[in-house]
């Protein structure tokens, strides 16, 4: 059974890559301005476009299936996440049918089959697995690490604390911290834009944490959808039992379950994901998959409503695909650098606008100053002076021009940089006797990486370390003080 | 003294979800006073076409990157700030960038409501639904406006002499009932910081 599940979860991860590449593949081939020749360039799109490419009805096989394991779209049904579905209902007080219906399917899967969204489609049940695998392997290796045991009961806390916060001031984390919508949508973003956002350190933080301090933790004790799901599948149709003849209470497949379900009583408990490893573990191969006596009437009710749904949203209009833009003159064809940095600034009653461009991918800058009066709305016609100046240089630096004569009010002056960096551009202007100056950021070429992302996982880390740590001094000093005691 | 023992805790607890319950279910509307993490930014952000009223919209988002996967423009973004929790990866329109083109594919994605269903792209559908801002020419910029003729935002604009009309030398005058806000003029706009942009309609008529 975990094989099977295996191939199953693997899969998965596979058809998220595949719709990822493919809904890249279209939405390279739909651009209107330069970066479309980004097909010819590229060999793996250059070798899907000689495949599809030349399809009739291209558009609508290559986005059949968008969006990520949070809301996802095939044809034209949606699918919601359940969790997405309840933090929306408490957020917003209200409720929207569309939504309930597309959260429906999950649940009545729920229902059916249980938790088997956990084990077997959800990517941090994969990763989690691997993790333990990697936990394994570093305390065979002979290297001491924390063994936390927390709660199965812990992710309901989590749970209610969001939908608790969410009801309160209108805001959940879920969505900061569910790992299957950050997982997918990282693979979705690594896809077409090339880079991740903070999911993956999320990701990556809950990876260093599972090897550190507990195999399985995430999915059994912290995550919220796993806490609904389980909730849900209170009243499941297919779950884990156990014939009791053959068994002889050997408690192998208590032991080596990560859930905490208990597989050795009649049947698991809600906290069970289908995963399987308690099947191929009995030595008298006592338990099994099997339908769950009460339900009978359930079953075909749910299937029903489950089918009636699909044919009812996939009657529904969509209109045919077409794609607008601006006139061919426009700035956007014409010239492929658009100015879209802008800073604001006010001080006193004057309004300064300060925006730049870099020419053509060249070492050369074009800035933009437009100062008004904030209260008569009069533009300043006079002289600004330009002063750039980067980190290593210092403010007397020789950078500086004098602009007057402004074609309509703006004042303009070319600058070309020599590295890479954040720069201050300080602009002053003499009005009615008062000196103005005000200083501007300009990022010239790579800039770099934020370093808070790396700081902030570890961050965390080293204060779960810290926690334990005090905790364990804790307790040894209880004992210590039992022992004299007794 | 202020004891806290296991059932005076259970206590307090109930009587804490007991008021969240009665002032969730006694009012539909999303109150204001509560709503500490999405009004602390109050800058005007270009939403996506039909997007219900900002405070609700913020509430009611899930995230899900649907609208800006479906857009056949690319121009719906996200907003990447993960520090401040209400707005945080809801979607938005940079006009400067890239406008909108009005196809109301992000409307008919939508699974939760935030962007009402818009059934097609007709041009009274669209005046009837959309209103992602007002579009506000700034005169002492603006090429026409200084001895010179542009008038690239008038051939931009998809309502074309019914939201902004020329003027004399080209000169742009926008129809604030009839602007629905979607960008394409400031996205076209050949002076730079543009002249004309997108913006609240409290501003716009204020």
């Amino acid at each position: 059974m975990v094989k099977k599940r295996r191939i199953v979860q693997i899969g998965f991860i596979f058809f998220l890559l595949v719709v990822g590449f493919l809904n890249y593949y279209e939405n390279q081939k739909l651009k209107q301005n330069f970066d479309r020749f980004l097909i010819k360039d590229s060999f793996f799109l250059g070798a899907m476009d000689k495949v599809f490419g030349a399809l009739e009805n291209r558009h609508e096989i290559m986005t059949f299936v968008q969006g990520d394991l949070w809301a996802l779209r095939v044809g034209k049904m949606r699918i919601v996440d359940p969790l997405a579905l309840i933090g929306n209902i408490t957020r917003t007080r209200s409720f929207y049918l569309p939504m309930i219906i597309f959260a429906m399917i999950p649940i009545i899967f729920t229902i059916i089959f249980g938790r088997f969204y956990c084990g077997w489609l959800c990517p941090m049940g994969l990763l989690g697995e691997v993790n333990a695998k990697i936990r394994e392997f570093i305390i065979n290796s002979n290297i001491s690490l924390f063994d936390v045991n927390l709660s199965t009961k812990a992710k309901y806390y989590v749970l209610g604390f969001g939908l608790f916060t969410g009801m309160v001031f209108g805001v959940h984390y879920f969505f900061v911290i569910y790992p299957p919508k950050l997982i997918s949508y990282e693979i979705y973003s690594l896809i077409t834009y090339g880079y991740v956002s903070y999911g993956f350190f999320t990701i990556l933080t809950i990876s260093i944490i599972e090897i550190l301090f507990g195999s399985r933790l995430w999915c059994r004790s912290i995550c919220p959808g796993g806490a609904l799901y389980s909730l849900i599948s209170k009243i499941r149709v297919v779950g884990v039992s156990n014939e009791k003849e053959a068994c002889n209470a050997c408690g192998i497949c208590d032991k080596k379950c990560p859930h905490d379900a208990v597989p050795s009583g009649a049947a698991a408990t809600s906290e069970c994901d289908q995963c399987g490893i308690c099947i191929d573990i009995c030595p008298k191969k006592s338990l099994s998959y099997s339908k769950r006596n009460f339900a009978d009437i359930f079953n075909r009710k749910t299937l029903l409503f489950f089918i009636i749904t699909i044919l009812y949203f996939n009657a529904s209009t969509v209109e045919a695909h077409h794609v607008r833009g601006l006139p061919h003159y426009a700035y956007a064809e014409n010239y492929q650098e658009t100015a879209t940095i802008e800073e604001n600034k006010t001080q006193g009653d004057m309004e300064i606008v300060f925006s730049y461009l870099r020419v053509f991918k060249s070492k050369n800058y074009m800035m933009a100053v437009y100062i008004k009066n904030k209260i008569t709305d009069k533009p300043y016609e006079g002289t600004v002076n330009f002063l750039v100046f980067g980190r290593h240089e210092s403010p007397d630096a020789a950078h500086s021009a004098d602009v007057s004569d402004p074609m309509a009010h703006t004042f303009r002056a070319g600058w070309s940089y020599e590295e890479d960096g954040v720069y201050t551009v300080r602009i002053s202007f003499v009005e009615e006797g008062k000196k103005y100056v005000e200083d501007f950021t300009l990022q010239a070429g790579n800039v770099g990486f934020n370093y808070l992302w790396i700081i902030i996982p570890f961050a965390v880390v080293f204060f779960l370390i810290g926690l334990i740590l005090y905790k364990r001094n804790k307790e040894m000093k209880l004992g210590t003080k039992i022992r004299i005691r007794s | 003294m202020f004891l806290l023992n296991r059932r005076r805790f259970l206590n307090n607890i109930w009587q804490v979800l007991t008021i969240t319950l009665i002032s969730f279910f006694s009012s539909n509307k999303p109150s204001e006073a509560f709503n500490l993490f999405a009004s602390k930014d109050k800058k005007f952000i270009v939403r996506p076409p039909a997007a219900i009223a900002e405070n609700v919209f913020i509430k009611t988002c899930i995230s899900c990157h649907l609208c800006g996967q479906a857009c056949p423009n690319d121009c719906i973004k996200y907003i990447d700030d993960p520090f401040s929790p209400g707005l945080n990866d809801t979607p938005y329109i940079k006009p400067r960038e890239k406008g909108c083109i009005l196809c109301m594919k992000c409307t008919q994605v939508c699974p939760t409501g935030a962007l009402r269903y818009v059934p097609n792209d007709e041009g009274d559908t669209i005046q009837k639904y959309v209103k992602m801002g007002i579009a506000v020419v700034d005169k002492n910029i603006c090429k026409s406006y200084n001895k010179q003729s542009c008038g690239v935002c008038i051939r931009a604009c998809p309502f074309a002499d019914v939201a902004i009309i020329a003027e004399t030398w080209e000169r742009p005058v926008v129809i604030n009932e009839k602007c629905v806000g979607c960008g394409l003029c400031e996205q076209a706009c050949i002076h730079f910081p543009q002249a004309i942009r997108v913006k609240s309609v409290s501003v716009a008529h204020g």
